[in-house]
């Protein structure tokens, strides 16, 4: 593994360990013991991943080696989907997740290594620190022989813990809550909400080629009970889902379950802008040595929308009460391919991808009833999406850090029914049924470069869609972007400083009636972010606890897109102080 | 490897170039965006106005279409301008030069199980009804409009608005449906909170003691069908409405003046200085803000003449400085009284109005019941004592008297097919409507021989229909509409009756009207209808004593009806007899004029 970690001394990283526990709120503090005893060895698999090999089990898009454990956090299923923002349909609301650009795309088992192991690749010594972290000081040599089995089968089939989650509790100064103030699909995070998954994994080495896993992922989004009271945070299935490597053909991998798929984010932005599916369905990936990877993914989504589902009561066959008869019941059916190329491998500290992508997305036909009880036809429907992603990496070692160092530059186009997220109806009801004219071009920048303790992330984005109407104006049309740069600087190895500088903006081809402008506004946002990184020095170092400053600055039309009742239409300026933390481990999503 | 990256980075630079070449296309909001605003209208008696219903002529854009319930006329339908952009073919054929659409403006969407799919219940008069479309496809519509020579007239109301609040007449809080007063001093009485019966002294309040004062009003809040306080905010105020309940009795000018308009819609207080500021703000504004070519101007006779005085003089006056005149502002005085309806085109006040005598004498009456044409000149003789005979200062250039808009159906009335069944009837009354004087008006759905009954069922949707263009209406007004402009004494020309008759039986001229079109640049035409059914019929009494009709046009002229070719000649007595057939009409023009 490229990524190093510092050598902690045991009792910081015991320190680190229980934080991380209390962090998620006491949520499985043996669990995470157990996670950390797990991470004591170097298993095969592991190694295998630090070689390039098949990972353990995450959704695993390809892999980029010089992305690490402790890299990029990915976000859960990024409900909020530019079709969905663009024609303001409430989504099925799978919260927005958070990502870490760049290292999503790793294939390696080692991407999701708790941040003890990482450290422990750092030290070749680790086992025997961890062993004696753990008080495993044995001394004779039999008792060590039935130890090292005993400890080389929990590696070979053990449980993993995984975690991502982001929280805060911040104040608007003005005696409110503080809150978001984006107006775009993809705004800048310095300002997000609270969000976490928990992530449960069984893992088994088979054979040195063979091995398995079934990873299961819960979310939650808030409002926490300890906000409101309420007990009744929202959660959703993230991943459930089994994967086999190596049984048939060295190289191949399957899977079958429900899923996230996504390639690499802009952690900035907190989005996918390429790949970014949650499908129940399978799929299968392949790997020609480090050069090529290409994987495909067949699914299937059927939100409880009109335009997919519909029930009816009707007269039951016996008795008095109605039945409940599902009348419309059509998936949208998606198949992906993504192909990622590595023209000089994949062990390089410097290295380059070019990623190509593509979604074919099929509806069939249906009938619903309207209101009237008149039958409406909807006709069969599809669209595809194609694009390609190309990267750049440049690792280097420098006391006893990675410095990491990647630019990625996205394109994507999607027509006809891919131009909407896989949960979201292009339509509700109408006489237009079907998505043909509907369209969106998607340009993305992501990049981070370190230098010491100095470090600088970039994010940015294009957006413009069209939803299916014939009508061109409305709100349905629309152009977006945001562009969003965060230096930040360590000061010694576990604190340091971020500001975040952003500006966004976004434009409909609707008119404002009251003042005959166009619809839209811009904001520009600059945050000071002092924090505590437990992980160590490195932009995608973590968990982080933070102390957040952001002052976003309205002009006078993103004024205008809030109801006069609403405060934020009067204020220019918005203040967002809170504190929060930021933490990922482990995970087969944030990697 | 070098060479490999070069090659890489060199191909995904081009595909970014190309993308960023895409993102760069121009808006398709370019087009509209920055209206500048033009006057559009040469002259109005050139024009041929298609009332449509926005809900229910053409379905062009799926988005808006939310809460509606197909089918039910009561409901919104899903109409809106996309619809009508996309069929302006099909107005261009009919022969229609200007459409006047329904109110424009953020309307309570739902009341008592109605929607507000007509437009006539207004809670913000700044903001634009979502069902219809938004500004930028209101514009492409009048952009639209414009290319092809369609003027656009939009409704609009200053008499009334929604129903934004009730009367808190217990003083509890709530609106209630019925309120009892009990003992000695206070009688028994149904009372409804949302729309009270009119008092003079203003909405009472009373509890089981007896009155207590005026009622409060209380504003609702209901986000979701838009019924909330309305905008801009002198109409949150008391101040901005008359609050004496709703008119009973259409025949007291004060109720109707002062009183809610039936359904609970609250009367706006005029004669407040500034209510009326702010109605002549908004109006004005909207036709800067979408180059519109006029406004028809809903329940004038429910508003005080001095806010007409005041109302239209400064419009016209504002939008002359910017560049807009000959802006048409024509008012819906639902009565029958002439002289009342008349008085809204004098001096100061309106350019024209609906013009609802007509409708009743001449359209029902004589067209639509076989009435005698004797009716026609009857009321036609009025004309001069009743309107204004002068063009309203900065107005549209044209007296009142010669620029009335005349219609045969609209959205208040059943329509003529209702009664008149037959849709030969209703040609006839095509005829006439779109060869006499003032400026005719076709209620949409006409051409498709629509006969419903009393609103709603007089709303029927068209685009349902598949809107064909060969039937028989259709093609009679794409006809009368196409000989209209094509002969200016059919529009410029001054109206003189040459025959009508009392007789409606089978008598030789039962049911004929004639009147000649002449300009003093010499254009000439001479229109013949027969307004029965039964028998054809002829400008001669001959058989009854009389003598043929005499005409303008000179003896031994050559007169050419432009429907069948047939040729006339004028004798030396300057007589003309001709025989047209039931419910025919005849158009002669003389012959030298006659456009091939």
């Amino acid at each position: 593994m490229s990524y190093v970690k510092p050598k902690l001394p045991h009792s910081e990283r015991f320190r680190l360990s229980l934080l991380v526990a209390l962090l998620l709120g006491g949520l499985s503090a043996t669990a995470f013991a157990q996670e950390s005893s797990a991470n004591i060895d170097t298993s095969p698999e592991t190694e295998a991943t630090e070689e390039g090999g098949e990972d353990a089990g995450a959704e695993s898009d390809e892999s980029e080696p010089q992305a690490e454990s402790e890299s990029p956090a990915e976000a859960n299923g990024e409900s909020t989907s530019p079709a969905e923002e663009a024609a303001a349909i409430p989504a099925e609301s799978l919260p927005e997740a958070t990502t870490i650009d760049g290292f999503q795309d790793i294939e390696s088992s080692a991407d999701i290594l708790p941040i003890e192991e990482a450290a422990t690749e750092a030290v070749p010594s680790v086992e025997a620190d961890e062993a004696e972290t753990l008080g495993q000081d044995e001394d004779e040599d039999g008792e060590q022989d039935e130890d090292e089995d005993e400890e080389n089968d929990a590696q070979r089939h053990r449980f993993v813990f995984g975690s991502y989650g982001r929280l805060v509790a911040a104040s608007d100064l003005r005696g409110s809550l503080g809150r978001s103030s984006n107006v775009v699909a993809f705004g800048p995070r310095v300002d997000e909400d609270v969000y976490a998954e928990i992530e449960l994994r069984r893992e088994d080495q088979i054979t040195d080629e063979i091995s398995s896993s079934v990873v299961a992922t819960l979310a939650l989004s808030g409002p926490l009970f300890h906000l409101d009271g309420e007990f009744d945070e929202q959660l959703a299935v993230r991943n459930l889902y089994a994967q086999i490597r190596g049984a048939l053909v060295p190289g191949l991998s399957l899977w079958a379950g429900s899923r996230m798929v996504r390639g690499d984010d802009v952690y900035l932005l907190n989005f996918w802008p390429l790949d970014n599916l949650n499908i129940i369905g399978g799929g299968a990936s392949y790997q020609w040595e480090d050069k090529l990877h290409v994987r495909l993914h067949v699914g299937l989504n059927r939100p409880r929308d009109p335009f997919f589902y519909q029930t009816r009561d009707v007269v039951a066959t016996r008795g008095f009460d109605p039945e409940n008869v599902t009348f419309l019941n059509r998936p949208r059916v998606v198949t992906a391919l993504r192909a990622t190329a590595y023209p000089i491998g994949t062990n390089q500290d410097f290295g380059l991808k070019a990623v190509f992508y593509g979604e074919l997305h099929q509806l069939s036909s249906g009938d619903r009833a309207r209101e009237d009880g008149t039958i409406e036809n909807l006709p069969s429907d599809s669209g595809y999406m194609v694009g390609a992603q190309l990267g750049l990496w440049a690792n280097r070692n420098a006391d006893g850090y990675t410095q990491r160092n990647f630019l990625n530059v996205f394109f994507r186009y999607s027509r006809g029914l891919a131009a909407f997220d896989t949960f979201d109806a292009p339509f509700r009801t109408g006489t237009v049924v079907e998505s043909g004219n509907a369209s969106e071009l998607m340009l993305a920048l992501s990049g981070n470069f370190e230098y010491g303790p100095l470090g600088i992330q970039v994010g940015a984005y294009y957006r413009r869609f069209r939803d299916a109407d014939p009508n061109g104006f409305e709100s349905g049309t629309l152009r977006e972007g945001a562009f969003s740069i965060r230096p930040h600087v360590f000061f010694g190895d576990y604190a340091g400083l971020s500001a975040d500088l952003s500006i966004q903006s976004m434009s409909t081809s609707e008119l404002d009636p009251r003042t005959g402008e166009r619809v839209g506004g811009s904001i520009f946002k600059a945050a000071l972010i002092p924090f505590v990184s437990l992980g160590g020095r490195g932009t995608y170092a973590r968990p982080h606890l933070r102390l957040i400053y952001s002052l976003s600055r309205r002009n006078d039309a993103a004024r205008r897109l809030y109801p006069s009742a609403d405060t934020r239409s009067s204020q220019t300026l918005e203040h967002f102080l809170g504190i929060g933390a930021e933490w990922w481990f482990d995970s087969t999503s944030y990697r | 490897m070098g060479f490999v990256m070069t090659s890489y980075i060199r191909k995904f630079t081009l595909l970014l170039v190309s993308v960023a070449a895409l993102a760069c296309q121009s808006s398709e909001l370019d087009p509209v965006e920055n209206v500048q605003v033009e006057t559009h209208v040469e002259d109005w008696r050139n024009e041929v106005i298609y009332q449509l219903l926005t809900d229910r002529f053409a379905n062009g854009s799926a988005r808006n279409d939310v809460r509606t319930s197909p089918g039910d006329l009561a409901r919104y339908q899903g109409g809106d301008y996309q619809g009508v952009i996309d069929n302006l073919d099909y107005l261009e054929e009919l022969g229609v030069t200007a459409i006047w659409i329904s109110p424009i403006v953020l309307n309570v969407d739902h009341d008592a199980g109605v929607d507000a799919y007509h437009g006539y219940w207004q809670v913000d008069l700044e903001r634009l009804n979502p069902h219809f479309g938004d500004l930028a496809t209101l514009r492409a519509m009048v952009d639209a409009c414009h290319e092809r020579g369609i003027k656009v007239i939009v409704d609009i109301v200053t008499n009334h608005m929604g129903q934004v609040f009730y009367y808190d007449i217990n003083l509890n809080g709530s609106p209630d449906e019925n309120v009892f007063g009990s003992g000695s001093t206070s009688p028994l009485g149904r009372v409804t909170e949302y729309d009270p019966d009119y008092d003079p002294r203003g909405i009472q309040s009373e509890t089981s003691l007896g009155e207590a004062g005026l009622a409060p009003i209380s504003f609702f809040d209901m986000p979701e069908i838009f019924r909330v306080p309305p905008n801009p905010p002198i109409f949150q105020t008391e101040a901005a409405y008359n609050r004496r309940g709703r008119v009973t009795d259409f025949n007291i000018e004060e109720q109707v003046v002062y009183g809610d308009f039936p359904g609970g819609l609250k009367d706006i207080n005029t004669e407040n200085p500034e209510v009326r500021d702010e109605l002549i703000r908004i109006f004005t504004d909207w036709v800067l803000r979408t180059d519109i070519d006029g406004y028809r101007i809903d329940t004038i006779k429910h508003v005080d003449y001095e806010f007409w005085e005041r109302f239209a003089p400064e419009v016209r006056e504002r939008l002359a400085a910017q560049g807009k005149s000959n802006f048409l502002m024509f008012g819906e005085a639902f009565d029958g009284n002439d002289e009342l309806v008349g008085s809204y085109t004098q001096p100061g006040r309106l350019d024209s109005v609906f013009y609802f005598p007509q409708k009743f004498q001449v359209f029902d009456d004589v067209f639509g019941r076989g009435q005698p044409t004797r009716k026609i000149e009857e009321l036609y003789n009025q004309r001069a004592a009743n309107y204004g005979s002068t063009p309203q200062f900065e107005g549209i250039g044209i007296p009142p008297t010669q620029a009335l808009i005349n219609f045969i159906d609209n959205h208040d009335l059943p329509r003529f097919l209702f009664e008149a069944r037959d849709p030969r009837r209703l040609r006839a009354a095509l005829s006439y409507l779109l060869l006499e004087d003032g400026i005719p008006c076709i209620y949409y759905g006409t051409e498709q021989d629509f006969a419903g009954g009393n609103d709603p069922a007089n709303r029927e949707v068209l685009f349902t229909t598949g809107m064909p263009r060969d039937g028989e209406t259709f093609q009679h007004i794409a006809r009368m509409t196409r000989i209209r402009r094509t002969y200016r004494a059919l529009t410029h020309g001054d109206f003189q009756i040459r025959w009508v008759t009392d007789r409606t039986g089978d008598e030789q001229d039962a049911g004929i009207v004639a009147f000649e079109r002449t300009t003093p640049e010499g254009d000439y035409a001479l229109a013949i209808v027969n307004s029965q059914g039964d028998h054809r019929s002829e400008t001669s009494a001959s058989t009854l004593g009389g003598g043929p009709m005499v005409v303008g046009a000179p003896a031994g002229s050559t007169l050419v009806d432009v429907l069948t070719g047939d040729r006339y000649t004028v004798n030396g007595a300057q007589e003309l007899s001709v025989g047209v057939e039931p419910f025919g009409a005849v158009v002669l023009i003389p012959e030298a004029d006659v456009v091939n």
